[in-house]
């Protein structure tokens, strides 16, 4: 494949491009979050030399989803229309790629309501994080409002990492975002296990198997504490979130096992929900600090951590067997020593 | 059909169905549908964002099924023609979007139409295009118009001052406790009933004095109506089954009665002895019933599409783009917007 029309509509400004072997031949681009519609007909009406470009690139995301998705489907058209192959990349790798990156860097885009779009990348511009959807406080500074350059999509389109089918929305429709009323906490019982595996296959690359989760529970309540976040607005129960602690004595650090919300139910703040019980009951617990491990990679874990007073204070390397490093993060708690 | 009248694909977002329509000339070749009815039924109403989404999921996967249905490639293709208004921002933009897309891969033609135009064209698949009074009613609009042209002269007579006939519908089926969209369940429920069993009000049909005329006299109310059948709902806990039909057929009967006598009576005032009944509150069967005893006592043709043509759907779409070739009209921009409160005239 020689030539590309690219197209990206995820940030604040619309980019149509032609790239032949790594030169820019055409480019131009029109700013304004809301007229993705009206102006990505009026750059194709001026680009030059579309007439043999042999695939088209797109910016998949993340970024605004309406605007997003104007630049998704007119493209998929354009190819379609001309029986040419389309690529859809990552829009923030694209970034990765258009920019000058001297060190590691986070590069994030605005995502409305105060939140921003990011992932870390190396010097390299590979990416070495999950994308995230963040508060616009909990984004580590880096390169921020950067634009995917056409460039920026081909050199991404080159990248098997990079390449998405589908639209990166990260966020739910609104709608769905509707408070959740009727979620309680109670104690995890033995015959919740069925429920919790289906939910820890959905959410770890590797998940605990049942015999790991009853060992656990052997131990509680001496020296484990589980709980479950329980939906009871529907005719029947469903779990949609869990969290454990050990625990030894007082003074001691109170680690925590695990914590993990379904993915339908996540941001809508039942791991704050979660973790605010356990910080209690470890306090409850005279625990001197509380310790976990998050993998490296998982960002909206690590900023939920974070936000808590949680720092990170070492480094497992290849904890997670195939699936990268731990790192350790801890919060001291006041501890008043003695019995209390 | 000649195969020397252009080709027409026909491209409908604007709410919750992914419409596309295919016709050569006034010939009708497919007409595919998408619906993400479903996935809004879990919020009891439509969400744009849930519709959006599921667009542009549904939105190529429904166009091959046209293009196998018509036996034609996208290549024959001789325009595109895709509703930018009245409509969701979202949804319309993922038509628009796709229509630049295709057309600009293609090198053919855009025409940017109007949806409630569209619904009033849509005849033409099956009819001679000729002036009619138009009653139209669906889920977002109730409006009569006298459309001489349907490219140039669409003239508003009146429309509704608070909720459309269909959102009145789907209200009422809720309170009922029927799933949504609630028109077709509230439709099948009231045949068990008496629609002459409570005498619901009738909206906007009196007049303090004759300014007052002039301005309602071809225009609808339904949350008076609305509310009142909360109200006796409210007063009656304990509906029995025939009572719940009894109140849907009484509650259709009231909204039926008006829509007919309003528009029958705008046929006489402009003199024009025909009726279209078009959008998808036409597909309801009482007022097919009602509105053609009228329409024929009063000696005045009835024309209501085929049910599948009255719903949101890409064919009605297409046909309104076809009668804009036809007629020269000048094609839109690539640089097409979209425009959610498109008026109609």
């Amino acid at each position: 494949m020689k030539r590309a029309l690219t197209i990206d509509t995820s940030t604040s400004k619309t980019t149509v491009g032609v790239v032949e072997n790594g030169v820019v031949i055409w480019t131009d681009s029109v700013e304004g979050a809301t007229s993705h519609g009206g102006a990505l007909g009026a750059l194709i009406e001026r680009a030059q030399g579309l007439d043999v470009v042999d695939h088209v690139i797109v910016g998949m995301g993340p970024g605004p989803f309406t605007g997003l998705r104007v630049g998704i489907i007119f493209a998929q058209g354009f190819a379609k229309a001309r029986n040419l192959p389309w690529i859809g990349v990552v829009s923030l790798d694209a970034i990765a790629q258009s920019v000058e990156l001297h060190s590691e860097s986070v590069i994030s885009i605005d995502a409305r309501r105060k939140e921003r779009y990011w992932a870390r990348y190396a010097a390299t511009g590979e990416r070495a994080s999950e994308i995230a959807v963040s508060k616009i406080d909990e984004v580590p500074t880096g390169i921020s409002d950067q634009h995917p350059t056409p460039l920026g999509l081909a050199k991404a389109a080159n990248n098997p990492r990079s390449i998405r089918q589908t639209p990166i929305y990260l966020r739910k429709p609104d709608a769905a975002l509707a408070p959740l009323s009727g979620v309680t906490l109670r104690e995890l019982r033995f015959f919740d296990l069925g429920e919790i595996l289906g939910i820890e296959r959905e959410l770890f690359p590797d998940p605990w198997s049942l015999a790991q989760f009853k060992e656990e529970l052997s131990f509680s309540p001496r020296s484990r504490y589980y709980v479950v976040a329980e939906d009871r607005s529907g005719e029947v129960p469903r779990i949609l979130g869990y969290a454990g602690i050990a625990f030894t004595g007082h003074g001691e650090p109170v680690d925590i096992h695990t914590l993990g919300v379904t993915k339908e139910h996540q941001g809508r703040g039942l791991g704050q929900m979660l973790l605010d019980h356990l910080i209690e009951k470890a306090k409850e617990l005279h625990g001197s600090s509380i310790l976990l491990e998050v993998r490296d990679g998982n960002e909206p874990a690590r900023a939920l951590y974070a936000k808590n007073g949680f720092t990170e204070i070492s480094r497992r390397v290849g904890y997670y067997a195939r699936f990268g490093d731990a790192l350790v993060m801890e919060k001291p708690l006041e501890y008043y020593g003695g019995d209390r | 059909m000649s195969a020397s009248e252009p080709l027409i694909l026909g491209i409908e977002t604007s709410c919750d169905e992914t419409g596309i329509g295919i016709v050569r000339g006034r010939t009708l070749l497919a007409n595919e549908i998408a619906s993400s009815v479903n996935e809004h039924a879990r919020y009891g109403g439509v969400v744009p964002e849930v519709a959006a989404r599921a667009h542009l999921e549904a939105f190529y996967p429904t166009l091959d099924r046209a293009l196998n249905t018509a036996k034609i490639k996208l290549s024959d293709l001789d325009a595109i023609a895709v509703t930018r208004g009245p409509g969701l921002a979202g949804p319309l933009l993922v038509g628009t979007g796709a229509a630049t897309g295709l057309a600009s891969g293609l090198n053919i033609p855009i025409y940017g139409v109007n949806h409630l135009a569209a619904h009033i064209a849509v005849d033409a698949l099956e009819r001679e295009p000729v002036p009619t009074i138009a009653l139209l009613v669906s889920g977002g609009h109730s409006s009569i118009l006298e459309v001489r042209d349907i490219n140039s002269d669409i003239r508003q007579l009146g429309a509704t001052f608070d909720d459309a006939a269909g959102e009145a519908f789907d209200k009422i089926a809720r309170i009922l406790g029927l799933p949504f969209p609630g028109g077709p369940y509230l439709d099948r429920l009231a045949r068990d009933g008496d629609g002459a069993a409570i005498e619901f009000p009738r909206g906007m049909t009196l007049f303090a004095d004759e300014s007052e005329r002039s301005e309602k006299e071809f225009s609808f109310s339904f949350s008076g109506l609305k509310s009142a059948v909360a109200r006796w709902i409210e007063k009656h806990p304990q509906l029995s089954e025939r009572e719940r039909a009894n109140v849907a057929a009484s509650f259709q009967e009231a909204v039926v009665d008006v829509l007919t006598m309003k528009a029958l009576a705008a046929c006489e005032r402009v003199g024009i002895d025909r009726l279209l009944i078009a959008g998808g509150v036409a597909a309801n069967s009482r007022l097919r019933v009602v509105a053609s005893e009228r329409a024929e006592r009063a000696g005045i043709e009835l024309a209501i599409p085929n049910p599948a043509l009255c719903t949101d759907n890409g064919a009605m779409v297409a046909a309104l783009g076809s009668l804009a070739v036809a007629a020269g009209v000048a094609p839109s921009s690539l640089a097409l917007d979209v425009e959610p409160g498109l008026p109609v005239a």
